[in-house]
């Protein structure tokens, strides 16, 4: 029935479910932890376990299988108030949880087949076991488990309505309403297809439909009889779309028996979470093909730049106004593309719960995470490189920021640390926060460690922030004794540079004794640049505009020495010209855009300014990639090149000489 | 029933409802809009923050409008949903019809 | 949410069975002994449902149903009959003149509840 291909995009598509699904169980039994009474949270964390049991049986996924209807077993138990989630209970279930992540992991999705059982596996199931044992009566006993168990399942409901139905009197949302109460509304399609545009609307007609996926244990004969009042209006198509028991031992299924209804109606879809969230019906996409769709859209826009300007030139005012127009949909299309790359970032902070719980356990903390703002959106890709640096800053705030119960007590604080995670929009930057109640840095000891470390001079005036700053030196680290958590010979050096490679900064706000807030802003997206153009020469160069704080026409001579006198400061500069090794131009009034990033000031020496522009950033080929100072590419409406200049790493390298060969920030004139 | 703010420069259209709709409301709901629709492509606002009762007979009548406008190229947006024509939105999985959510694509 | 119900019946026992299933959902109920008293307490207020008994003095239920039909600001309004099993004859005719929803008597209120959630839930 089914080719290798499509089995394979079956499988796919259930792996990805089964990932959502194991972390919505792992976060739901991370909530019951701190609320055991969470009704919502216990369904929830039940009914994942119990699509993912579901959707594996139908791909013989017997180990897979046979671990969560454990697991299932015991959580029956849970919902039904037999049992109670204790924390050697919720160990255990997080554990299995970790090897159905491993067990997915381990899926050929080419194949379609798993490695069979492991000892580790084995031990969990025994384990599972024997806590079940515990329980009086079986739950794998459907006649023993209590008040004769309805059998849930799900039940897929087609419902069409004829056009009298409205005037009739009858709301169609009254029965979706009704339906509601008598189970789970799983997923929900208002059919709108059919409803015409206004001219030829009748609105007293009803046009609607609904396709639904309801988890409930009624009976087909309650659900038909829901519809009965509307007989004559409505056509109705009942489908037990899952027939699991759920007191009964999953057989492993023949694929083909099994999948005989998947042709009509999906995959057993994703549970809705929250009832709030109203999940709209989704499509999921791989990110790959966004990015296909966004590299093209890129060009398009560059494209579209191309033509305005040949347009432009031949002063023609039909094609200039036509090129208008498509540029008008193109931006909209850019705009709309970029934002299916947005997601919430609460997705990413809601993964700390865990963290949190192993890390504090491990070194005998009690630290209470709060999440706020994980409603804020920010591009995927973003986020994907930022959960690292993330995990690496909660886990140091753990590690040496909050302190140990007897240290807190002793300081007057509570033995609950509060560890904050925090997530906002700020003037177009997303601003990331973690913060904790803990010690905060020990500026004395950092400042002694840099100087020790040759990194400062033993007299140099630094502000404390500077000073806070210094931990993201490479091969700084202040743990007096490296733990095996934090301290994995990566240091803060590799957080600061994912997030320098991101465009983004970080601050550090520190109170002794009161705690610590580390601030990262990071651009929304990663494709889109709001740039300043500038040339060299032939060269053109777009700074990230966020960066650029004036621009000013250089003085003759006096930037050439490597430095400038801005209001009386000094303020390094790099000329572009001999840095990137550029022919000498003829150039007579060069010009300086100072650059800032956090409390790092350059001027950047250039020929001409070229004022403001959006553009789309494409990677660097292969070719240039040995290039510092670079981070991408753009392509300009007239078709050249343009370089984006990377600030961060020009501060790092401008620092580097100064510390290497002269006390004023001289950058060699030799170039790369 | 339906206002009609004409769009300035660097204001959208904007359409406000007050009062109630549904299956009473929208045969005369449906003509006066009819006799609203620019025939300017611009972008809308559609004000429903004085929506007083919806049924499934208003909300298809905003799906036909919505549907309507953005056949004509029209971006619509809704601003403003008092929470009972919200929860019913949310029941019915339209989110094409709330505020505050990425803008709709216009399908179909 | 709650909603304005008309329940029409000249029982003032079955009346009060109903009003009280109704008032524990939360809505609000309007009484009427008859079809008549019916129509003479709708002055265009907005009513979400219509409960009415079928063998009434004055104006019977069909009759009713037929009255409201005719009227602008009710013609949309939904209409359960309350019927015995000896009215299934007239089924046929109040079915022809818009009623759309029957509940046979003697009914649980939790069976009339299901019933109004379904109507305007």
């Amino acid at each position: 029935m089914f080719d290798a291909e499509q089995w394979s995009q079956l499988l796919q598509g259930f792996l990805e479910e089964a990932r959502d699904l194991l972390k919505e169980a792992e976060d739901s039994l991370l909530r019951l932890e701190t609320r055991p009474d969470d009704d919502a949270a216990i369904n929830a964390l039940f009914r994942a376990v119990h699509t993912l049991k579901g959707s594996a049986g139908i791909f013989s996924l017997d180990p897979l299988v046979a671990l969560a209807h454990q697991l299932e077993n015991l959580l029956m138990g849970v919902r039904d108030g037999a049992r109670v989630l204790d924390a050697p209970l919720t160990s255990l279930m997080l554990q299995c949880m970790d090897e159905l992540g491993v067990m997915l992991d381990s899926i050929d999705p080419q194949q379609v087949s798993m490695p069979a059982h492991t000892p580790r596996q084995a031990a969990l199931l025994a384990a599972l076991q024997a806590h079940q044992g515990e329980l009086p009566a079986s739950v794998d006993n459907p006649l023993a488990a209590p008040h004769g168990a309805p059998r849930l399942r799900t039940w897929h409901l087609s419902i069409r309505f004829a056009s009298e139905l409205l005037s009739n009197g009858f709301d169609p949302a009254a029965f979706i309403r009704y339906l509601a109460r008598l189970g789970d509304i799983l997923s929900l399609q208002t059919l709108t297809w059919a409803v015409p545009e206004l001219d030829s609307l009748d609105p007293e007609a009803c046009y609607l439909g609904f396709e639904v996926s309801l988890h409930s244990d009624a009976s087909r004969e309650q659900l038909e009889d829901v519809f009965a009042l509307v007989q004559d209006f409505c056509t109705l198509r009942l489908q037990a779309q899952e027939p699991t028991d759920t007191a009964l031992p999953a057989e492993p299924r023949a694929p083909a028996q099994t999948l005989a209804p998947a042709t009509a109606t999906p995959l057993p879809s994703m549970p809705a979470g929250e009832p709030r969230t109203a999940s709209s019906s989704q499509v999921k996409v791989a990110a790959q093909k966004l990015d296909e769709l966004i590299n093209l859209v890129g060009e398009l826009v560059i494209a579209t730049a191309g033509a305005q300007m040949q347009a432009l030139r031949s002063a023609h005012a039909a094609c200039i106004e036509s090129v208008q127009a498509v540029q008008q949909h193109v931006e909209q299309i850019r705009e709309r593309a970029l934002k299916l790359r947005m997601v919430e970032v609460g997705e990413t902070f809601n993964r700390f719960h865990r963290v949190v719980r192993d890390v504090s356990q491990a070194l005998d903390k009690q630290i209470a995470l709060t999440i706020s703002g994980g409603d804020t959106e920010l591009d995927k890709t973003l986020i994907d490189r930022i959960a690292d640096p993330l995990v690496h800053l909660v886990r140091n705030a753990i590690d040496h920021g909050i302190e140990a119960p007897a240290e807190r007590r002793a300081a007057g604080k509570p033995e609950q640390g509060q560890l904050r995670l925090n997530a906002y929009h700020d003037s177009g930057m997303i601003v990331l926060e973690i913060q904790d109640d803990g010690r905060g840095l020990n500026t004395a000891k950092i400042r002694e460690k840099a100087i020790a470390r040759g990194m400062l001079d033993s007299d140099s005036p630094m502000s404390e922030q500077d000073i806070h700053l210094l931990i993201f030196e490479a091969g700084f680290s202040t743990a007096e004794q490296v733990s095996n958590l934090s301290g994995r010979g990566v240091g803060m050096d590799v957080v600061r540079s994912a997030i320098d490679q991101l465009r983004g900064v970080i601050e550090i706000d520190s109170r002794a004794g009161h705690g610590c807030t580390f601030r990262i802003r990071l651009p929304l997206t990663l494709a889109i640049i709001d740039g300043f153009l500038v040339s060299v020469g032939e060269e053109h160069f777009v700074i990230p505009l966020d960066m650029v704080t004036e621009c000013m026409e250089a003085p003759a001579n006096q930037a050439e020495q490597g430095h400038l006198n801005l209001r009386g400061r000094p303020l390094p500069c790099i000329d572009l010209q001999p840095h990137f090794g550029l022919p000498r131009s003829a150039c007579v009034r060069r010009n300086i855009v100072v650059v800032s990033q956090g409390r790092q000031h350059a001027g950047l020496i250039v020929d001409q300014l070229h004022g403001e522009l959006q553009t789309v950033i494409k990677p660097l080929g292969q070719l240039f990639q040995h290039l510092s100072g670079i981070s991408g590419s753009t392509i300009l409406g007239s078709g050249q090149v343009a370089l984006i200049l990377d600030i961060p790493s020009l501060f790092r390298q401008s620092q580097q000489r100064a510390e290497g060969e002269t006390p004023h920030l001289l950058p060699s004139p030799s170039g790369e | 029933m339906f206002t009609l703010a004409a769009a300035t420069a660097d204001t959208p259209a904007r359409l406000r409802l007050d009062g109630d709709l549904t299956i009473y409301e929208v045969r005369a709901a449906r003509e006066q809009l009819l006799a609203l629709l620019p025939a300017q492509p611009v972008p809308w606002q559609l004000d429903l923050g004085g929506l007083g009762e919806l049924d499934s007979a208003g909300v298809q009548l905003l799906l036909s409008l919505h549907k309507t406008l953005c056949a004509n190229g029209h971006e619509a947006e809704v601003i403003a949903l008092p929470g009972n024509a919200r929860a019913l939105l949310e029941l019915l999985r339209l989110p094409a019809l709330c505020p505050a959510g990425t803008p709709v694509p216009c399908e179909e | 949410m709650a909603k304005t119900i008309l329940i029409v019946d000249d029982s003032a026992s079955m009346r009060q069975l109903v009003k009280i299933s109704l008032a524990s959902a939360g809505h609000q109920v309007i009484e009427a002994c008859d079809g008549r008293d019916a129509l003479n307490k709708l002055t265009g207020q907005k009513i979400n449902l219509v409960i009415s008994d079928v063998n009434m003095p004055n104006l019977d239920g069909i009759g009713l149903v037929k009255a409201l039909k005719a009227r602008n600001e009710y013609r949309f309004t939904p209409i359960m009959m309350l019927t015995t099993e000896s009215e299934q004859a007239k089924k046929a005719e109040g079915q022809a003149a818009g009623a759309r929803a029957w509940i046979v008597k003697p009914f649980q209120p939790q069976q009339l509840l299901a019933a109004v959630e379904k109507l305007i839930g």
